[in-house]
This record gives C-alpha cells, structure tokens and sequence, in this order.
C-alpha cells in the first residue's frame, strides 16, 4: 500500500500542475531569499574579520576623535567622530614612540587630488601620505614588486601603488615600477607595486587598499604646502601580551597632551573586529528580519494555495473513501503529496539561493558564506507549514462522513 | 435471505435549532438481483436513503443488514472494506478524478481492495469494454463526453464486483440519447445477476424498473411493482415491502 500511496502521490502533484508550481513558487521564494541575503551577510562578516585580522595582532590604531563612547554602561560607535579636522598632533606622534611598550609608529594622513597616467585617471584611488614604517607597522598588505616607502625618500616624488591602482592606470599584470603617475598634476615615479589585500573592496566595507597610492609625508607636505592632518596614527607594540596596558599607557600619556580631555579613540584588533562585528551583527539581524519576512510571505503563499484548493482536496478525500479507501490509506497518500512537494520546492529553494547568492556576491564583490544552521531553519520552517497546511484539510476531511467531505462545498 | 434489510431507518439533520427529517421509519428489504427505482420529489429523501444504503452517511436510527450482517456503527476501516467489496456507486455529478485518466480511474477501487497490480489493467480494460469505452482508456477524464464519463463510472462501480450497484441519479447530467445508454447498460448488468438500485425522477426510467419505492417527506408511501413490463421469472418471489406478503397478494391480483 506505501507504494501505492508514493504513485498516487506523484500523480497527484503531476496532474495538478498549476498548484504545484504555486505552492512550490511559495517555498522557493522564502527558502532562497533567506538563504541568500544570509550567505551575503555571513560573507561581508567573514570578509571585514578577515581583513582586520590580517593586519597583526599587535597592531593598536589611534584615532582622532571619541569614536567609541561609553554612556551608563551602554557602548555606542560613532565612525564620524575621526572625520573632520584631527585632534592628533605630532606632538602626540612623538609622546605615542616614547611610551612604554611601544615599538614602531606611523601616521597615516588622508589626500585627494587627481590621479593619472598618459590620460587615464583612477577615480577610486586612495591617496595616503604615509612614513616609511608603515608597512613595518601595518603588516599587510606586503609589497609584491619594487620596494615601499624610505625614509631617504623624505620629500622626493615617489609612490607605492596598490594592485587595484596599478591595473587602473596601467592596465593589468603590467611591470610600472619606475613608471610615472601624476598627483595633483606634479609627476611622480612608482617606486613599488604592493600585493593584494586579499579582500575586495565594496560599498558596505570600505574602499579597498588594494586602490591605495602611498606617497611620503613630506612629499605631500611640499605638494600641498600645509601640513598633513593625522587621520590615523598606527602604533605596533613591543609584545602581542602587553597590548592591552600599552594602550593604557597611551590614553593617559594623550590625555596629558590634550588637557585631560580624551579626544581620542586608542583601538585594538580586538575592539575593531568587536566594534565592526556589533555593526554587522545589527546588519545581518536586520536582513535576517527582512529575510524572515520572505519566509513568511511565502508560507503564507504556501498556506493560500493549499486553503485554495481545500474544497477540491476534501471532495477528493470524500470521493476516495466512497470508493473504498480508509481514512489512513487517504491520509497517507496526501502526506507523502506534501512532504514531497515541500522538500522539492525547499530543496528548489536552497539550490536558488545557491546561484542567487554566488550572483549577488559577485555583483557586490562579497564570497557569500552558506551556513548549515540558516538553511536548517529556512528548509524546516518551509517544510513544516507546507507539510502542515497540506495535510490538515486532508485530516479534517477524512473524520467527516464521506458524504459530507464528497458534497463539501 | 434478503441482500438488504432496512429497519426502522430514520435520518434527522440538524442545523443549529431546527431540525430536519429525511427519513422516516423506512423499512425496506431487496433481494438479490432486483432492479429497483426509488423515485419522490426532491427533498424527499431518496438520496439520504441511497447514502445510507452506500455506507456514506449513517442513519440516526434503525438497523442496516447487508448480506445478512448489521454493517451500522462499524469502525472507518470496516466500512471502507465494504464499501469497496460490496458497493459499487455511480453519481449524478459522475465524481470522478478529473486528474486521472479514464483507466486510472477504474482502477483506483482496485487499489484500494488490493487486487495484485498485474491484474488490475486487464481488469479494467476488460470493464471498459463491457460499458463500450475501451478505446477512450488512455484519455482524461476531461476529454470525454458525459455519456462517456458515466459509462467510465458505471466501469468504475463494477471494479471490485460488488454485491449492490447503486445509481443516484445516474442519468441527472446527461442528454435522453445518453440517458437510455446509461440505463441500457444498468438493466444489462442487472440481467447479468447484479443488483441494481437507482434513484430518479424521470418516470420513463422508473418503469423500466422492476419495482419502484415512491417517497415523500421521508416516508414510504407507494411500493409497486411494475411486472407488466417485464417477465414475471425476473422478480424474486421473495421480494417483499415491510417483511409481508404484501407483495405476493399484489402479484395475484394482477
């Protein structure tokens, strides 16, 4: 009789095409749309940490500005807060390399100009004013051809150009070292090529180092004719252990400089990745929710075809026990219906958000990550009401009297 | 033995406070291989009776014993039994799964009583031959004629060789032309030892029947025979209305 029931299953689903396709329609949706903004969420996260854990662990980064303020025990971020005109001096660069623990520093300013070579421009270029201990401090990016920055440089008109930079301006896999670029309209000779950061950049994470331009401090000190303001002062400890009181140490020798007042952020590895994944994880709370609204718009898209066809399905219920069938052999027979529509359709479902997902992400230059646990609960949730919703009207059908369920109108 | 013995049959349905009766003390007994014509006004319960008859629909009083056993207040799975060995239902609506083909359809009952699936297509080809449909085997049921669809459904009732054939209003969707197929081929079956029970309200069809059961407002109020018409070995002498002998006075008469 199972065997029986798993043919008269099949006919079914295969006979009632138009039913099928919909209630399948419903699964596909809510599964995929789930499924695949979650992997993009997971992706971005996974990204961003990455990328962040690539610079070293004893890396300790001093930003102008409270970005991270603590207000009766609640923590909030506020990004803004190192934009604008910088609270560090180089006075305080000095006071940062002669605390205790501390072994290398750099300052990293921002510029803008023009970026060109023979008439090409790169549009998306970071420019950066930089010292020569930068790729000492900061370990990654590592430099892949020529040589970074040196002190001897001090003022001169070189570059070191990432590889996003170096594929704008001078077409991809070329060799520009001792090519020039033009800065503002001032020529300067490429001096070195660095390697790629291994992550893209995108309109959610930030522009990517790997469109950076690193020119010397002193040399965008005599190319704009003021003094560059510090955007960030990047400090590497002696020890990965004695991070934590280094940056101690830093905040009161800074508060001393400023008159007490801490218009600073001294930030770890750790409290980057802790402040950006507080930011990712409302982010990808919040998709979840528009994804979880997905889920329930196809449920209900779900519940709609089946209550639809309630009046047909319960007829046919009436119709097969008139002819003999008991209410377990009907039963069965439209629950195997419904478990084989819904892992289709879910199934269906996770297989779109495969292809949405990889689609999407390649579009937004973001590796979407599947996790087990979201397909898990999107498939189950799509299952169950399918499962439920298909089979319930088929339950109250079969305890009516036949005739009852044959004439239900 | 009497195939079936109503007693005391009454059927009340109740919507809210009121209350209806279709059926009224029926008492009612049919013998193997009657043809039997059960006629009245709408509403006059002739399908509670034909339901109730079916196993569809359970009476809310009374005793039903079909081939000698009380089929009433029996568990779902014992109904269900006899409802494929014994019963075989044709409908005025056809009822049939429009999703399914002609044969499928046939065979569906088959699957139900468990008749081995290497014998159930060449059964039910043989049945669609008998009620002259064999070459629609493979259509829809959407793509065949009403006439056709009801010569499936007659097919469909034989599936399992059942003891009782019960018609309800066999003919109520069909033109006359298809009408007197329909009942051309009841009348073939019946000759062929089936017991046959229609119900109708086309009189033409209801004299072609051996004995016809007038009801009104649930009750019976007219049992007569209609011998004339056919030859007088067709008729059970045992047949009898109420359990009296009725029936053979009346016989004498005539």
């Amino acid at each position: 009789m199972m065997r029986e029931n798993v043919k008269m299953a099949f006919r079914s689903i295969a006979g009632a095409k138009m039913r099928t396709f919909l209630t399948m329609l419903g699964m596909i949706i809510g599964v995929s749309a789930v499924v695949a903004i979650n992997s993009i969420g997971q992706g971005l996260k996974s990204q961003i940490t990455g990328q962040v854990n690539d610079l070293g662990a004893n890396l300790i980064f001093v930003l102008p500005g409270q970005v991270v303020s603590t207000n009766n025990g609640k923590q909030s971020f506020n990004p803004t807060a190192s934009i604008g005109t910088s609270t560090l001096t180089t006075k305080d660069v000095t006071t940062i390399e002669d605390t205790k623990g501390v072994q290398k520093t750099t300052i990293l300013s921002l510029m803008s100009g023009v970026v060109e070579h023979s008439g090409t421009t790169a549009p998306g270029a970071l420019l950066i004013a930089t010292t020569a201990s930068y790729n000492q401090v900061v370990e990654s990016p590592k430099i892949d051809k020529g040589r970074f920055l040196k002190s001897s440089d001090d003022d001169a008109y070189v570059a070191v150009i990432g590889p996003g930079a170096r594929d704008t301006l001078f077409g991809k896999d070329s060799g520009p070292v001792g090519g020039k670029i033009s800065i503002r309209g001032s020529e300067f000779e490429v001096v070195g090529v660095l390697g790629s950061s291994g992550s893209n950049g995108s309109s959610v994470s930030g522009p990517s180092l790997d469109d950076a331009i690193f020119v010397s401090v002193g040399a965008a000190r005599k190319l704009t004719g003021v003094e560059p303001s510090i955007f960030r002062v990047g400090v590497k400890a002696d020890n990965q252990d004695d991070v934590s009181p280094t940056v101690d140490r830093i905040k009161s020798a800074l508060k001393k400089n400023h008159g007490g007042q801490e218009d600073f952020s001294v930030l770890t590895q750790k409290d980057l990745l802790s402040t950006v994944s507080t930011i990712l994880n409302a982010l990808t709370s919040g998709i979840a929710a528009i994804a979880a609204i997905a889920l329930l718009v196809g449920g209900i898209g779900i519940m709609n075809i089946m209550l639809v066809s309630v009046t047909e399905r319960t007829r046919e219920v009436g119709l097969r026990k008139a002819l003999g069938a008991t209410s377990r052999m009907v039963l069965s027979q439209f629950l195997i219906e419904a478990i084989v529509l819904s892992v289709l359709g879910g199934g269906l479902g996770v297989g779109l958000a495969f292809i949405g997902g990889n689609l999407a992400g390649r579009l937004i230059k973001i590796t979407p990550v599947f996790t087990p646990q979201i397909i898990a609960v999107a498939f189950g949730i799509s299952v169950a009401v399918g499962v439920i919703f298909g089979i319930a009207p088929a339950i109250k059908a079969a305890r009516m009297r036949p005739i009852t369920a044959l004439r239900y109108e | 033995m009497a195939l079936i013995e109503l007693k005391n049959i009454s059927k009340v349905f109740k919507t809210g406070d009121s209350q209806t009766v279709a059926l009224r003390n029926v008492d009612l007994e049919i013998n193997s291989g009657e043809f039997i014509a059960i006629v009245g006004p709408s509403g006059s319960g002739k399908s509670t009776l034909m339901h109730i008859l079916g196993l569809l629909d359970s009476p809310t009083e009374g005793s039903y014993s079909l081939n000698g056993r009380s089929v009433l207040r029996r568990h779902d799975s014992q109904l269900a039994k006899l409802r494929r060995s014994d019963i075989g239902f044709v409908f005025q609506s056809f009822n049939l799964l429009p999703r399914l083909s002609v044969i499928q359809n046939v065979i569906l009952p088959m699957v139900y009583a468990g008749v081995p699936a290497s014998q159930r297509k060449g059964r039910a080809f043989e049945l669609l031959t008998k009620v002259g449909v064999q070459h629609r085997a493979a259509y829809k049921i959407s793509q065949i004629s009403g006439g056709e669809t009801q010569r499936v459904a007659v097919a469909r009732a034989l599936a399992n060789n059942p003891s009782l054939i019960l018609a309800d209003e066999p003919t109520g969707n069909l033109d006359s032309k298809s009408s007197q197929a329909i009942i051309d081929l009841l009348k073939a079956l019946n000759r062929d030892g089936n017991t046959v029970i229609i119900v109708t309200h086309n009189p033409e069809i209801a004299e072609q029947a051996d004995r016809v059961i007038e009801l009104r407002d649930g009750e019976i109020t007219k049992a007569r025979a209609t011998v004339p018409k056919r030859r007088m070995r067709e008729l059970d002498p045992e047949s009898t209305l109420h359990g009296s002998g009725k029936r053979t006075e009346q016989r004498k008469r005539q």
